[in-house]
């Protein structure tokens, strides 16, 4: 028996992605293979007819949807709270590095020029 | 009214809490639905719900949009922490049936509903005893209404392989059912 074949017979059944019986479309199908699509589209559609979709309560629905934007709107607030902290730090610390990086520029020519003297005077002494 | 795109809310779910609460509105009945299926208990049920989504609110940040349905995400994070609760609980209450026909759609009369209990009840137990992948095909196909190929992008297999694992599950069903559904008709 070709399983991928009834395999897919009952996907067209159970999508409805044809017209017609599922047979008429499956006429490949030997007699037992037949007998076996029939029996599992019995069970399909059992299942289909029993297996009815169930209904949260409206109440618990509409509480848990409030809770759930308040929850979402303090996560948005969280985010971008931390958003500018992170924005502030970045800012600190690249005003941080900017003002080192001119001390330490000035203390370095303090020191060349001091050096240069230093070395001009030992040679007119 | 043209209903905004998922993609869409996603997108502006990212800046905005009531997009977020919009993609809720769209999603919380087929995710209560799913689990309510795979735990058999109502209250269970609106706990686990709650929990996707505060899961799925935590994660959000870091959610891209590939393309992929957004419900794919949340099927993906509700089974997971079904596989959980099914981990942690040893003693499973089963859904009474009374519950299930409570819950039922508008529109059906008590008449036609008390004559479905007897088959709905051995149906429902012959599924949860299913194993856990075979169990979420059958809600998913079923009671959800998706298709192969949408079951597929929520299980992370092909659609081929929900075809084959389909049909090996009605397969089994069959079985376990025969004698029941002999008794009952």
């Amino acid at each position: 028996m070709r399983e991928e074949k009834i395999a897919e017979a009952l996907a067209i059944h159970t999508e409805r992605r044809s017209v017609g019986p599922v047979a008429e479309q499956m006429a490949d199908l030997t007699e037992e293979e037949h007998d076996e699509l029939a029996s599992l589209i019995g069970v399909a559609d059992r299942l289909e007819m029993r297996m009815q979709p169930v209904q949260a309560s409206p109440a618990f629905v509409r509480s848990l949807g409030q809770e759930l934007v308040g929850a979402a709107e303090q996560h948005i607030a969280k985010r971008r709270r931390r958003h500018r902290i992170a924005v502030i730090s970045a800012a600190v610390a690249g005003a941080v590095v900017s003002i080192a990086s001119v001390v330490g520029g000035i203390v370095v020519l303090i020191k060349w020029l001091r050096t240069r003297t230093e070395a001009r005077q030992a040679s007119t002494a | 009214m043209c209903e905004e795109s998922d993609s869409t809310l996603i997108a502006r779910a990212k800046e905005n809490p009531e997009a977020f609460g919009a993609l809720y509105e769209r999603y919380v009945d087929k995710i209560y639905n799913y689990i309510c299926y795979r735990v058999g208990s109502d209250q269970d049920a609106e706990d686990l719900t709650a929990r996707t989504f505060y899961r799925a609110l935590e994660h959000f940040p870091s959610y891209e949009d590939r393309g992929a349905p957004f419900s794919a995400w949340l099927y993906r994070i509700a089974h997971n922490l079904v596989a959980n609760w099914h981990r942690d609980n040893s003693r499973r209450k089963m859904i009474t049936l009374d519950d299930m026909i409570l819950r039922a759609p508008k529109g059906k009369g008590p008449a036609i509903r008390a004559e479905k209990s007897d088959e709905e009840d051995v149906m429902l137990t012959a599924v949860r005893g299913l194993a856990p992948d075979r169990q979420q095909l059958i809600v998913l196909k079923h009671v959800e209404g998706m298709t192969n190929a949408e079951i597929g992008e929520v299980m992370g297999r092909t659609e081929g392989a929900i075809k084959s694992l389909y049909h090996r599950t009605l397969v089994t069903l069959r079985e376990d059912l025969a004698d029941q559904w002999e008794r009952l008709t």
